[in-house]
């Protein structure tokens, strides 16, 4: 989670993303280690009949691990902004495939709720406004909704009252 | 924008067909590849109790063609007592098995990162089994059914052995391979990115790390294989000469390629049950892990250096001095990180509150069989000494105590040490003592002898053997016959705790050193776990046992 605001603090906003332990930086020494590995036993054919056959099946065992382990990595690029100002509570949603979805409020009237029953997960998280009622963090630990719930809620009556 | 979805049900209930057909689950898959390595297994064993039976008295008495020894099917029998054991029946049970069902909950996640990639990788590995069996039963070399020219599959012998059961055997060894790649991509892909929150790499138990360490082991290696035995496919079947002199090949090339992938072999299958083991004795000793990190960087040298010793399977090729003398150095030096790890668990045990249950008998007659199997590891290291244990029964013992004893007794531990938390239901402790210590007297009745056999000379993969062999032959085979009763005895120990084992309600039911995640859950884990991810103190237990 990262929270931010403009220098007047007439808007704050908040963004979420999914637990991710791979550390991106870290993609160029798994891969380095790969090639690595793959070129020991094919290094002595290079250039021979022998040594195509062995790239074909290290390239394509390469191609596939590359694809599949990015693609599971992508899949966590999920995000939703929360950004509020006096006027209108927004959320934008952006999927691991970068389309974005948006859900706008009148800041006024938008409530944020949390079912600790876990209807559907622990501490389920929605907010309330313009008729409709969305979820908000699903990918969030129960603590972390919790968290994200009483921030929103805090900024939202200090908007009602603004004094 | 997801609408809230209050009262939704997303937990119905699935059918038989699509629970075990179809499943993506994780729990469910490994649960499938341990019941099948156990079917496979079975009739692996089979093969060698035939095998010891007819090597029980010297002259040829069973394996008959018409009156006449049949040494066809003896060399059948070891071929596919080898194929068997080596690609379908220990890397699936640990790899397969308890990797799929234990890693990803050690880890927090709540599956596998493909889970339909992991259903495929299961149905490629019956797919490959079943060829391998069907390949025993296909026309062969000699007029008959099946191939016989060992697990290795050595050119000129496979290139030219007659009939499809060869082919067979190879597209098995290929199916085989493909579902290993498929299921390390998926196995490394999930412990990198589906740790629990906070869970850095050096938090995470030591059996998944085996399991990650394995993974990669099978992916920089099998792509090897699998170039190789498709040379040997074209060089049968479209007259190709990779590995045939006659046409500019070199069939040792062959060997050089097989090892490449055969040694890293060796610690594929040994490696996730060195991550069992540690988490047994840790639980039994009421201790943590002695030298966590020391572990863990053990095995990534095992891992590391199982790949640059290879020709030490090869030292009778005719290779230089310099190259047996690199090899040589080289596979002494695993001994090291070999060693951390024997005498990490020692030390785990040092001092802590042992109980004896049966899986910890398991682990520690592990640690005694795989210490002994490597030290005759280090001493075939020796390429002078190789020259005369070559091809002998030492080598049979050596391999033996390393794998069957070592990598076997794993399985074993695994399953006792998580079978009320995979069924719900405990089996009843005398049985798994009994099945235990018979195992273990049986099992070294028949591979220790089989080192003085080694070193009176007696060469490999015959079907008969002069009279100066009949003692210790005659013991081994006794030795096999209990082995065999008592894995007998292990599928009633199951059958019986799946049917009528007592229930066990305890989430941790070894006690409080039992404290990675999978403990945290119910006895069997629902369908679907983690949903909602874990937090730190429900896995980084470590501070409270210090």
């Amino acid at each position: 989670m990262k929270e931010s605001g403009n220098k007047h603090n007439d808007f704050y906003q908040m963004v979420l993303w999914p637990n991710r332990s791979f550390e991106i930086k870290n993609i160029k020494f798994l891969f380095g280690i790969l090639c690595i590995g793959f070129a020991v036993p094919i290094l002595p054919f290079f250039g021979s009949s022998m040594g195509t056959l062995l790239l074909i099946f290290a390239v394509a065992t390469l191609i596939a691990f590359s694809s599949l382990f990015i693609q599971s990595y992508s899949g966590g690029n999920l995000k939703e902004i929360v950004r509020i100002d006096p006027k209108e509570i927004s959320v934008t949603r952006i999927e691991a495939n970068g389309e974005k979805i948006s859900w706008k409020a009148n800041s006024y009237w938008a409530r944020v709720k949390l079912y600790p029953d876990g209807q559907v997960v622990e501490n389920y998280l929605t907010l309330v406004g313009g008729n409709r009622e969305i979820e908000l963090g699903s990918f969030l630990s129960p603590e972390e909704r919790t968290l994200v719930r009483i921030k929103i809620e805090n900024i939202l009556k200090k908007i009602k009252s603004p004094v | 924008m997801a609408d809230a979805t209050l009262s939704h049900d997303n937990h119905h209930k699935v059918g038989f067909f699509t629970r075990w057909f179809m499943s993506t689950n994780h729990k469910d898959i490994g649960i499938l590849y341990i019941f099948t390595a156990a079917i496979l297994g079975f009739i692996s064993v089979a093969f060698t109790v035939y095998m010891r039976l007819e090597l029980m008295e010297p002259g040829v008495q069973y394996m008959l063609l018409d009156g006449e020894p049949n040494g066809h099917l003896w060399n059948v029998m070891i071929t596919g007592h080898g194929i068997l054991m080596m690609f379908f029946v220990v890397i699936p049970a640990l790899f397969g098995g308890f990797g799929n069902y234990f890693m990803p909950l050690m880890i927090g996640a709540p599956d596998m990162a493909f889970p339909r990639m992991n259903n495929l990788s299961y149905w490629l590995f019956v797919a490959g089994a079943s060829l391998a069996v069907a390949s025993l039963l296909a026309p062969g070399g000699n007029g008959q059914l099946g191939s016989g020219v060992g697990w290795v599959l050595y050119a000129p012998l496979s290139t030219s052995e007659a009939g499809m059961s060869m082919d067979l055997a190879i597209f098995a060894v290929h199916l085989s391979g493909a579902s290993s790649i498929l299921s390390a991509i998926n196995m490394i892909t999930t412990f990198l990115n589906m740790r629990a929150p906070g869970m850095s790499m050096m938090k995470v138990p030591l059996f998944p790390w085996s399991i990650l360490v394995t993974a990669f082991l099978i992916l920089l290696s099998l792509p090897v294989l699998a170039g190789a035995i498709t040379m040997l496919l074209t060089d049968r079947n479209f007259g190709t000469t990779f590995f045939d002199a006659a046409g500019g090949g070199d069939p040792v090339l062959y060997q050089h390629l097989l090892w490449f992938f055969g040694h890293p072999e060796v610690y594929m299958i040994v490696v996730p049950g060195f991550g069992i083991v540690s988490h047994v004795i840790s639980t039994f000793s009421k201790k943590p892990i002695f030298g966590y990190v020391p572990m863990v960087w053990a095995m990534i040298a095992i891992g590391a250096l199982g790949f640059v010793v290879w020709a030490h399977h090869m030292y009778t090729v005719g290779m230089s001095v310099t190259q047996q003398a690199y090899f040589m150095l080289a596979t002494m030096v695993i001994a090291v990180p070999t060693g951390v790890k024997v005498f990490s668990w020692i030390a785990t045990m040092w001092g802590g509150s042992i109980e004896f249950k049966t899986p910890m008998l398991w682990a520690v007659g592990f640690l005694f069989l795989f210490t002994v199997g490597g030290v005759t590891g280090i001493v075939l290291s020796q390429a002078g000494i190789d020259r005369a244990y070559h091809d002998t029964y030492y080598v049979v013992a050596h391999f033996h105590y390393v794998m069957s004893l070592g990598a076997v007794f794993c399985i074993f531990a695994g399953i006792y040490y998580w079978i009320g938390k995979m069924s719900g239901r405990q089996y009843p402790e005398w049985a798994g003592k009994l099945h235990f210590w018979a195992m273990f007297i049986g099992s070294n009745i028949t591979f220790f002898p089989q080192h003085f056999l080694g070193r009176q000379g007696m060469p490999r993969r015959y079907i008969d053997y002069p009279e100066q062999f009949a003692l210790w032959n005659y013991v081994s085979s006794i030795g096999a016959f209990i082995s065999f009763g008592s894995f007998l005895f292990f599928f009633g120990i199951i059958f019986y705790t799946l049917m009528w084992g007592r229930k066990v309600e305890e989430a941790a039911y070894w006690g409080e050193h039992a404290d990675t995640l999978e403990w945290t859950l119910p006895n069997p884990p629902p369908e679907h776990t983690f949903e909602t991810l874990p937090t730190k103190d429900m896995w980084d237990k470590e501070p409270e046992h210090h």
